[in-house]
């Protein structure tokens, strides 16, 4: 019998209102696999006008955040509630702020963490849990078994579309997190990861529910890779018919 | 999430009572926390192990962690066991939802005034001194089982079901990194009394620094952040951010301000106790602060608060008090000097029996401060016991304070309380 081990695919794809704009994609996705462990992150830059650079700092941040969660991959449990957090959020400014020196001449900004606003969604699947992070909106949903699809870290909507981001003071406060206890005897679960332009893309949430529990069924019928191969087209119509907004999805199975 | 155990499902403990599933609350790496109900309707909850976590060594433990009782009411100890399929739980008292953790202390969710956060410290040090002085050790002491009332710094101690008797080596429970003595994360020691003071002293640092004693430059610098670099920082080579005589470690402005912050808004005593904790302390387990001179100082921190009279923040006296929020120079208010304690005789200031008796009381009013019922901004010292003070001027007249009578506050005069005099200065 083969040995199950966690998988990880997603995709990016601009949203028809960027591209009519003209505007770089604004989502970033980010994804690495290994022996007992999957981590998967995705960003949302908020792509408004005085965010002009969120493109690279939702780059920056699941590419910082996916290296920073397999180093502390043994001890993510321990340092899920403030440790890491402030850590995301020191981590990445200190990025930003390499980034923003580059351009500094003709744009001085003392607080240039604004321009390069993102939200960040990360799952880290390892041998014995799974960690989940969010700030800001987007949606993760967990499928197990049964096919249903339950959210983690919702929280209630917010009002308009502002949304919490790292690019704020004091961010790491805004950072949510969760530790699901795992083992191999759950059976085959999925977890899904994706910006708000995917869920914003349904009529309400229990489309968006489905959704999931409809991957969930592809995904034992005809396979990761089937998916893989097609996500890019779904996410396409999603974004064309939806929202009309960036999409970056990842989904990852065991 | 696939629950171990379904709403509504009865369990029968040994104690031969009926609890029926009401809801699961939380899950840990150990198990799952469930709320549940007996057959009166009483609420209480039960953390269910995992099949990893079950083992036999863990319920003999919880066995005998019941038949020994809590040290106290603070602890929410394991009252009754319930086995299933070769698994098992333990029955506890709930945590009443106005207690939070130091999360949420840190996330500002939970903002104590510092005489509530003293308080905390002193019930926190109490409840562990009681434990220690049962000959147990905790183990595990770290942000994540205690939980205060914000309010009033009432606190609870969650989590026991890894109390062991001090120096037991059969226990696998090595305690939370960053809350670990070094010498347990070199190997050179097991948890004891004494691992549990250097954890008690890195809760009671992040409480009232709102950050982590070992955490500075260092940490700030690490590039890659992995198990050897955690054990480097907090067993290897741990150095204290604040230690007098090395400053490689000092924490970073604008990445690890709070510690900076609440360090220099402290008075020196007692940051002189962080400095022996995590200093000498911090490599002898001898020489670290027991929880008799923690509960000390923080009734010196209690007594000495004073309020700025621009912006109302909360100060710690000193001979110039200047505010830490609005720097306006602060006029101390009138101060009791009593049994070697300074006491800031506020507007909401209370003398309290561990003034006369040094019980660490703080339950009991002796006096209260009050206005004059027809002079505005003129206080004076309540008596709230049943019993008689006598008031003594300064120039040796005496007069009888009866019980809810008011004492003024003249400067140089004496009030002689029973078990002791306090001098109004």
């Amino acid at each position: 019998m083969v040995k199950k081990s966690w998988k990880a695919i997603g995709n990016v794809v601009d949203g028809a209102i960027h591209i009519r704009n003209e505007k770089p994609c604004q989502d970033a996705l980010y994804l690495h696999t290994g022996k007992d462990f999957a981590i998967a992150c995705v960003a949302d830059g908020h792509g408004s006008s005085s965010c002009p650079h969120s493109d690279e700092g939702a780059q920056t941040a699941v590419k910082l955040v996916g290296k920073l969660l397999y180093e502390m991959l043994p001890n993510l449990a321990d340092h899920k509630d403030i440790r890491l957090p402030k850590l995301i959020e020191a981590k990445w400014k200190e990025e930003i702020k390499k980034l923003h020196a580059d351009r500094e001449r003709e744009e001085f900004d003392p607080f240039p963490y604004i321009q390069y606003g993102t939200t960040l969604l990360a799952v880290a699947a390892a041998k014995d849990f799974i960690f989940a992070l969010q700030i800001g909106d987007g949606n993760i949903l967990m499928i197990d078994k049964g096919g249903n699809a339950r959210p983690i870290l919702a929280v209630e909507e917010s009002v308009g579309e502002d949304t919490e981001s790292l690019c704020l003071t004091d961010a790491w406060m805004y950072v949510r997190t969760q530790i699901i206890p795992w083992n191999a005897d759950n059976g085959e679960t999925m977890f899904l990861l994706s910006t708000d332009g995917y869920a914003k893309s349904f009529a309400d949430s229990s489309g968006f529910l489905k959704a999931g529990t409809d991957f969930y069924k592809l995904w034992q019928e005809e396979g990761l890779d089937f998916i893989k191969e097609n996500l890019p087209d779904w996410l396409r119509k999603s974004s064309d018919k939806g929202s009309g907004d960036d999409i970056a999805m990842a989904l990852i199975t065991f | 999430m696939i629950y171990a155990l379904a709403d509504g499902q009865k369990l029968l403990s040994k104690h031969k009572i009926t609890y029926k599933v009401i809801r699961f609350i939380a899950s840990g790496g150990q198990g799952e926390v469930y709320e549940v109900e007996d057959k009166s309707g009483r609420r209480f909850a039960l953390k269910w192990y995992f099949k990893h976590s079950a083992t036999k060594y863990q319920q003999k433990l919880i066995e005998r962690l019941i038949e020994r009782g809590a040290p106290d009411a603070r602890f929410l100890w394991p009252l009754d066991i319930i086995t299933k399929d070769g698994l098992f739980g333990y029955i506890m008292k709930l945590r009443p939802p106005m207690y939070k953790g130091i999360v949420d202390l840190m996330k500002r969710r939970a903002e104590p005034t510092f005489s509530a956060l003293c308080m905390a410290g002193i019930n926190l040090s109490d409840g562990y001194q009681s434990l220690h002085s049962q000959g147990l050790c905790y183990r595990d002491i770290s942000f994540g089982n205690l939980f205060f009332d914000p309010k009033n710094g009432d606190v609870l101690i969650c989590d026991n079901d890894n109390v062991t008797v001090n120096l037991d080596t059969e226990s696998a429970t090595n305690g939370t990194p960053r809350f670990i003595a070094p010498e347990i994360i070199t190997g050179k020691s097991k948890p004891s009394t004494e691992t549990d003071l250097y954890s008690m002293a890195v809760l009671l640092f992040y409480m009232f620094m709102l950050h982590h004693p070992l955490e500075g430059a260092v940490e700030a610098n690490i590039k890659c952040f992995d198990a050897k670099a955690m054990e480097k920082i907090y067993g290897h080579e741990p150095i204290f951010i604040w230690d007098p005589v090395n400053d490689k470690n000092r924490p970073i402005p604008g990445y690890q301000d709070n510690a900076i912050i609440f360090w220099n808004m402290y008075p020196p005593y007692l940051r002189d106790m962080f400095v022996k904790a995590f200093t000498k302390g911090l490599h002898n387990g001898n020489h670290r602060i027991v929880e008799k001179e923690w509960k000390d100082a923080f009734v010196s921190l209690k007594n000495s608060i004073l309020y700025c009279q621009k912006c109302g923040k909360e100060n710690f006296f000193n001979k110039k008090p200047t505010c830490w929020s609005c720097k306006t120079t602060i006029s101390p208010p009138p101060r009791l000097n009593i049994k070697g304690q300074n006491v800031m005789l506020n507007h909401n200031s209370s003398v309290f029996a561990h003034h006369l008796h040094a019980n660490f009381d703080f339950d009991t009013v002796v006096g209260k401060m009050s206005q004059h019922p027809s002079r505005p901004g003129k206080w004076g010292l309540t008596n709230a016991t049943k019993d008689n003070w006598t008031f003594i001027k300064a120039n040796g007249d005496t007069a009888v304070i009866e019980p809810c009578k008011t004492v003024p506050l003249i400067n140089g005069a004496k009030i002689n309380f029973g078990p002791a005099e306090g001098l109004i200065e």
